[in-house]
């Protein structure tokens, strides 16, 4: 698992922040959070051929109580903003947005009285993945450059 | 708030019994925008009693992007890629609505490859929408079995078209005046093995839901809509089709090579949420046995027509030669100019009818581009179809007259 | 049957007899009428289209405007309906001012209308008396300013700047 090193008898020397971290990013559950195109693209990643469940962050949950990773696939326009935000302020600790798409990172075509230009107004960013729409496979990618991320962090010291 | 009920008669009861109350003053409830079962992000405030909807308000404009107001900005090529993201499940459909409307209003000839292209690229883009739907209606219902075959099927459709013009789901592959490029024998290819197995599949579907007994009980008698109603709040496409009205802009303006191919149009009779669940998909059926006589029967000849002001000249010649380069400078940076007039043109979408009315000043840019989108004229008709039945159903309701939040904010 | 000429012209000459005051004009355009009539006739030529045997335009396609920036009526209001019984489409144009935006609902003639100009009003300001509930669809309540008027420009006004809803240091 590359976490440590391992002895033969069923022993493991490794760090707290390696196995903190290998459980937070093995199990990543996203919230349901599409808004426009880019939501099609995210359904197909969870569908057959794309398989995100590999990863670990398949279980979409309908509550964002529940979930860790926001990943806002879509246009956000200025009257959605409010309601992103208060879903993220939902969002219990530690929690990663995602921003999926052209629109979500800034705006794409979009430079209009209605749209926001970037998630990143409204919620601090981790991961930008660019497409429009991103391929499943390019989802994929930015999900796990999210959990190399996450691998880096450090659990205690702030 | 007043208790304005008991639960059984006062006078029975001794002075030391406490009485019961019955509070009987409706629930507002809020659903949206953010719930997994709204298809996009649509908010709708309930009043309810219990659980049973006495109205629903939809709120809409979550998703606005102004994209009438930048089709004024741009050349009319470079709407073609707004387009694509209305209808974001079916984007070619919607493409071809729009360079209908400009060849419409300009009287431009498209050559017959072209249509066959194009009417072959928009059944497919309906089986893929019909698919789509049908797998996140089951979903919504509970049915998740049909969610992954329904996109298994639909990733070799995607497949195609990423072959064909370079994107899976937003594909401009329209131009005023024909197609982008010509099809490969892979996609052929390809197709006429996906066409094989393709009855196959839509009889493991009809396995799964068709006689089942939940599926029916969830779907039988929910969200009905007369036909009167339906004539009246506009409806169109398999919503209307499924309360038993014939109306379909294929055979009623025919466009395309529409006249030329042997097609039925399925009716429902009580329009309910089964009998539009029994047309989206006896019109799989119909789309695949369409895209099988296209295959057998399509031409040879140009893609798009020689009109130097709509087509880009081959690439070999515009490194070779000075005026194939000005062509090709002149096609991609200035486009082309409309004569001044207007013209209101309706194609026939998965969803139903998507209509543009156009109004030209002369210029290269639209004066005012207005898309008549089918998911924001059947969302009028929410409140009509809700009311009635229980929260449960609403999202049946969402379900069954496949609304798209990108086709109805724009 | 297709749309023709002659079909066209019949619906152009039955408008003309029967409300010759509010005609202004006529185009056929691939086959197809796009009728001027005044804004006081609307409702009531909406009504005898619907109910005149014949003509029975009883689905409403479409209620949009356009704007006219410089005209003295810079607002242009437009009808477009489908007869279902005889698969034919007219296009009804109604010029309105800016000084009197407003022009009647037909909401009571097809309710299908009642969303198509809630969002005509909500885009241009034109108002639509008689509406059971006319407000804005699809910008919030308290935006200002009418999206799609040529002097409106496209990034907006700061509206879409305006974050107030972010919790800021120190709440």
């Amino acid at each position: 698992m590359g976490l440590g090193r391992e002895f033969d008898s069923g022993v493991m020397t490794t760090t707290v922040d390696a196995a903190v971290n290998w459980a937070r990013k093995s199990a990543l559950w996203p919230m349901t959070f599409g808004l426009a195109c880019c939501a099609i693209e995210m359904i197909a990643t969870v569908a057959a051929r794309y398989d995100v469940d590999r990863f670990g962050a398949g279980v979409f949950r309908g509550s964002p109580r529940q979930s860790d990773l926001m990943i806002v696939a879509g246009t956000l326009t200025r009257k959605m903003a409010p309601v992103v935000r208060r879903i993220y302020d939902q969002m219990p600790e530690p929690r990663y947005v995602i921003a999926m798409g052209s629109c979500a990172t800034s705006g794409n075509v979009y430079n209009t009285y209605s749209v926001v230009q970037g998630v990143d107004q409204i919620v601090p960013v981790d991961v930008y993945i660019a497409g429009c729409p991103p391929r499943p496979e390019a989802l994929i990618d930015g999900i796990l450059m999210l959990q190399k991320k996450i691998m880096e962090q450090k659990v205690f010291a702030r | 708030m007043q208790a304005t009920g008991y639960l059984w008669d006062p006078e029975s009861v001794t002075e030391d019994e406490e009485l019961p109350l019955l509070r009987t003053e409706k629930l507002m409830l809020n659903m949206g925008p953010q719930h997994p079962a709204t298809h996009g992000v649509l908010q709708v405030i309930l009043e309810l009693e219990g659980e049973k909807i006495l109205k629903a308000t939809p709120h809409l404009g979550y998703l606005h992007r102004g994209s009438e107001k930048i089709a004024e900005q741009g050349t009319y090529t470079q709407v073609i890629p707004l387009t694509d993201r209305l209808d974001y499940i079916c984007a070619m459909a919607n493409n071809w609505a729009y360079v209908r409307a400009v060849e419409k209003l300009m009287g431009v000839e498209v050559p017959e490859r072209a249509e066959w292209l194009r009417t072959l690229v928009a059944e497919l883009s309906r089986i893929s929408g019909h698919l789509f739907w049908l797998g996140t209606q089951a979903l919504d219902i509970g049915a998740m079995t049909v969610f992954f075959y329904t996109f298994r099927e639909r990733e070799v459709i995607l497949d195609v078209f990423e072959r064909l013009c370079g994107a899976r789901l937003t594909n401009s592959y329209m131009r005023v005046g024909g197609v982008e490029r010509d099809i490969d024998p892979w996609c052929i290819d390809k197709l006429r093995e996906f066409l094989a197995t393709f009855q196959a599949r839509i009889d493991e579907y009809d396995t799964l839901l068709k006689e089942n007994r939940i599926w029916i009980r969830r779907t039988r008698d929910v969200a009905v809509i007369t036909a009167e109603d339906a004539v009246e709040y506009s409806l169109s496409g398999p919503s209307l089709r499924g309360s038993g009205v014939n109306h379909d802009l294929r055979k009623a303006e025919p466009y395309g090579v529409y006249e030329q191919l042997d097609f039925e149009v399925p009716l429902g009779k009580r329009g309910d949420t089964y009998d539009r669940y029994y047309v989206r998909v006896r019109e799989l059926e119909q789309s695949s046995g369409m895209v099988r006589q296209i295959l057998d029967r399509m031409p040879e000849g140009p893609f798009i027509t020689e009109d130097p002001k709509l087509r880009r000249p081959d690439k070999v010649l515009v490194n070779a030669s000075m005026e194939a380069m000005i062509q090709h400078f002149k096609v991609v940076c200035h486009g082309f100019d409309v004569d001044k007039g207007e013209v209101y043109c309706g194609t026939e979408c998965p969803k139903g009818e998507l209509g543009y009315y156009i109004v030209s000043d002369g210029t290269g840019n639209p004066y005012r581009l207005k898309i008549r989108a089918p998911s924001f004229v059947h969302m009028g008709a929410l409140d009509h179809m809700s009311r009635g039945y229980m929260i449960a159903d609403l999202v049946t309701v969402f379900g069954t007259y496949d609304i798209v939040m990108g086709e109805c904010d724009r | 049957m297709p749309a023709t000429h002659e079909g066209a012209m019949e619906i152009v000459d039955k408008l003309r007899e029967s409300f010759p005051d509010h005609y202004m004009g006529h185009k056929v355009f691939r086959d197809e009428p796009y009728i001027g009539i005044r804004k006081d006739g609307l409702r009531e030529i909406c009504r005898w289209l619907k109910e005149t045997p014949g003509l029975e335009f009883d689905y409403p396609v479409e209620v949009t405007a356009v704007d006219y920036m410089g005209d003295a009526e810079r607002f242009e209001v437009i009808h477009v309906l489908w007869s279902m019984r005889h698969r034919r489409r007219v296009i009804l144009k109604t010029r309105v001012s800016e000084a009197d935006c407003a022009v009647g609902t037909v909401t009571d003639i097809w309710r299908g209308a009642n969303f198509m100009e809630r969002e005509t009003y909500d885009m241009y300001g034109i108002t639509f008396t008689g509406h059971p509930d006319l407000r804005r669809i699809m910008m919030t309540d308290d935006f200002e300013g009418w999206p799609l008027r040529k002097d409106f420009p496209v990034e907006g006004r700061g509206w879409r700047e305006n974050y107030d809803f972010l919790p800021q240091v120190g709440d």
